[in-house]
């Protein structure tokens, strides 16, 4: 973060051009979608005129979006700034922390949410992302990474084959216990890994926020908000019997 | 007497708020909440306001504005925390306030400099709260003679010129990003004819896109991956001391909080055009206006009081085309758009004849938010500061989760996650080559008015376009729109120079 204005510059980049060629291919691939929209005619009972139709406002958008990519385009090329070629190589550098976050992101909503313990998931999300980026070793942070998307694989693989079981039976308590463990593990290991007196304070930290943030999460939504997690398993289930003992004990 | 009617309405307003113990502790929590999102770098009033979206969904209409207003009001304050002790502001609205705070702080003057800070806040909030109870009757009484035709050109217009003014680079950029939002806003079945556009046979997009999942994504994932990817050391957090509000050096710099809360009210107003404009703008103007210029980056209270002043007063800005036209002035304000949308209400001309009572209660609560704000960072200060020193690689994560939880709890469905990290890795794309992210969800969450409102201007006009052009709003718009367009075309600058030329050399 910078404390002065924004930087403003008004020649582009080279990567602009690209953009405009994706915005190109956008704005076809939308229109040719909206002309498949009925124009004219009749349509559910009701006569369709051009400007009732639902692909009108699409091909407005369309149209636009196709100007702007042009002038964009256009604007790229006559301001001169395709020249500075080492542009594009620097902006590729240093992208692989930004592919390693949104991959952490992306993996743990795609592979862990719908099918482990929202508790379960949540913890393993936030041990691997924080051993990653708050511990500072190299080693540390390729341990926890290699584990929470090689789980994350093996969960794949297994939808893929249909293994995924179904939610509240044994056999998805016994998943949501092996993503559980392998969270543990990686953790046990990854305290093994160093003798660093800073490093093992900040694993600490790690395992301490990766404990409390899901399961006060889980219970804020679940119990005081009354909103379903995204899956109800091992740990869930545990904190409802919990809960209900607790209510009728009261 | 109607005057007197709504003083009454205001005050019965404050009573009834405040009468209750949950939304009294809710309002302090709130505006504690939104201060500590506000200090901490890396965290923003919009994602605040988004993330606590998602906690209100099972709350009363007012305490789920109290809680949101409440934040809002904080987080914008809030920045100016890390801004003045760390000098990296905690939101972008109080990067301007670094330029003068820090150098106090330097010198020894952090509680001082929180002290102006907050009570600046305070009176910046107030004042913009003031105008827009002023202003939104008026633009609420003009926007009911608006028929389609106005309200498309509205969303065309908000579109136009929140790309305009937010782009950091190319101009063309923000326009595009307008168009993107407006292209995802096509997706799911069409409010005329409920025929499925851009569907591809997924029943979970029938309804269309879920605006919060959106706005979450746009604005958590690229704060969370360009944060954590910089990795920045944090500079040593400068002594606080005393907190001490100062109300003699406030009071010697009246005019600059009056031209402040004016400057802030006035670019709030501007669709998508946010907090940080106005406190820079404002600096700005309080430098070329003082007679002592170069005091100014040197620890000059005038410049703090200036941006705080400002970027506060931008709140009551934001809400006044927010509330009256549906249209969100800030990103926090389109986030409490969205919100709004959850809870049953959609914001426009017709809230106030819905909801007659709406305004004045907005008021009460921005009025009982500015006194928490105020109060939390009298008191509680010294204690915030302490949260500057937690490093963003450990609640960055957990704000990752608490994006997720949010964009699954509110429909439920999974769908509303993909969609969320889909947007959020784009939007974070786009951020990197310099397009801005305001006008996309603009665009979201404007698309399906303009929609709509097209083909329904078109059937009465029996598809003649030309009847666009006999509604005296309706050409206003339609020129201002052409002006915004054409102002960046360098033809027509070359053309406008040269006219003014010949003018002045006739003159």
């Amino acid at each position: 973060m910078t404390t002065s204005p924004s930087h403003t510059t008004t020649r582009g980049r080279p990567s602009d051009l690209w953009t405009g060629l994706a915005l190109l291919l956008v704005a076809a691939a939308m229109a040719g979608g909206a002309l498949q929209f009925p124009l004219r005619g009749t349509y559910a009972g009701v006569k369709n005129a051009w400007y009732v139709s639902p692909a009108l406002f699409p091909l407005i958008v369309a149209t636009c979006l196709c100007l702007l990519a042009v002038t964009l385009i256009v604007t790229t090329v006559r301001s001169g700034v395709l020249a500075d070629r080492g542009s594009l190589a620097s902006a590729l550098a240093g992208q692989g922390d930004v592919v390693l976050i949104a991959g952490i992101i992306a993996a743990f909503v795609v592979g862990l949410v719908p099918r482990v313990d929202f508790v379960v998931a949540g913890f393993f999300f936030l041990l691997a992302f924080t051993l990653a980026f708050h511990v500072h070793e190299p080693r540390v942070a390729k341990l926890a990474l290699g584990a929470f998307f090689a789980t994350t694989l093996v969960l794949l693989v297994m939808a893929g084959l249909g293994l995924t079981p179904v939610v509240r039976t044994a056999a998805a308590s016994l998943v949501d216990l092996a993503v559980l463990l392998v969270a543990v593990g990686t953790f046990v290991a990854a305290r093994a890994m160093t003798t660093d007196a800073t490093a093992r304070h900040r694993m600490g930290q790690c395992l301490a926020v990766a404990l409390a943030t899901p399961l006060l999460l889980g219970i804020t939504f679940k119990f005081f908000l009354l909103v379903p997690l995204p899956r109800e398993g091992l740990v869930v289930v545990a904190l409802e019997t919990v809960y209900y003992a607790i209510r009728g004990a009261l | 007497m109607a005057v007197a009617d709504q003083l009454l309405a205001f005050a019965a307003a404050i009573g009834h708020l405040l009468s209750q113990p949950t939304l009294v502790v809710v309002l302090m929590g709130s505006s504690l909440l939104g201060i500590v999102f506000g200090a901490l770098p890396g965290l923003t009033a919009t994602l605040g306001v988004g993330l606590l979206t998602t906690l209100t969904y099972g709350f009363d209409l007012d305490l789920a504005l109290v809680s949101l207003i409440a934040l809002y009001v904080g987080a914008i304050y809030g920045g100016s925390y890390s801004a003045i002790l760390l000098n990296i502001p905690g939101t972008a609205a109080s990067a301007a306030s670094a330029m003068d705070g820090y150098p106090m702080a330097r010198a020894g003057e952090g509680g001082r400099a929180l002290g102006l800070t907050t009570t600046a806040s305070f009176i910046g909030t107030l004042l913009g709260m003031l105008a827009l109870v002023l202003t939104a009757p008026l633009i609420v009484e003009l926007a009911l003679q608006f028929t389609s035709y106005e309200f498309f050109l509205l969303a065309l217009f908000g579109i136009i010129i929140s790309g305009s003014l937010t782009s950091p680079d190319l101009v063309i950029k923000g326009w595009i990003a307008g168009f993107l939002g407006l292209a995802l806003a096509c997706i799911g079945r069409d409010k005329l004819m409920y025929y499925p556009r851009y569907t591809f046979d997924i029943h979970a997009l029938d309804s269309g896109i879920e605006v919060v999942p959106v706005l979450i994504g746009a604005f958590a994932i690229p704060q969370i991956i360009g944060t954590l990817r910089s990795k920045a050391p944090l500079a040593a957090v400068q002594a606080v001391g005393r907190i001490i509000p100062d109300f003699r050096t406030i009071a010697r710099n009246l005019r600059h909080i009056v031209r402040s809360a004016l400057i802030g009210v006035g670019i709030g107003a501007v669709p998508g055009v946010g907090e940080d404009i106005a406190g820079w703008v404002s600096y700005g103007a309080a430098k070329n206006g003082s007679p002592h210029p170069e005091r100014f980056g040197q620890g000059e209270p005038a410049g703090l009081i200036s941006s705080e002043t400002a970027n506060n007063a931008c709140i009551g800005g934001a809400l006044i085309p927010l509330v009256t036209l549906g249209i969100p002035g800030s990103p926090p304000a389109v986030m409490l758009l969205g919100a709004l949308m959850l809870h049953g209400l959609t914001p426009g001309p017709m809230l106030s004849i819905q909801q007659p009572t709406f305004l004045v209660e907005l008021a009460a609560i921005m009025v009982l938010a500015s006194a928490a704000m105020w109060l939390n960072g009298i008191v509680l200060a010294r204690q915030v500061v302490k949260l500057l020193r937690v490093p963003a690689t450990l609640f960055l994560p957990i704000v990752a989760l608490l994006a997720v939880l949010g964009s699954y709890a509110l429909g439920l469905n999974l769908t509303n996650l993909y969609l969320m990290v889909a947007v959020g890795i784009a939007a974070y794309v786009l951020t990197e080559m310099d397009y801005p992210i305001a006008p996309l969800v603009i665009g979201v969450i404007l698309g399906p008015m303009a929609d709509e409102n097209l083909r329904r201007a078109l059937m009465v006009s029996q598809g003649d376009p030309l009847d666009f052009f006999t509604r005296p709003v309706s050409l206003v718009l339609i020129a201002a729109i052409l002006l915004t367009v054409l102002a960046q075309v360098p033809a027509w600058r070359r053309w406008r120079q040269s006219l003014l030329a010949r003018f002045r050399r006739r003159g």
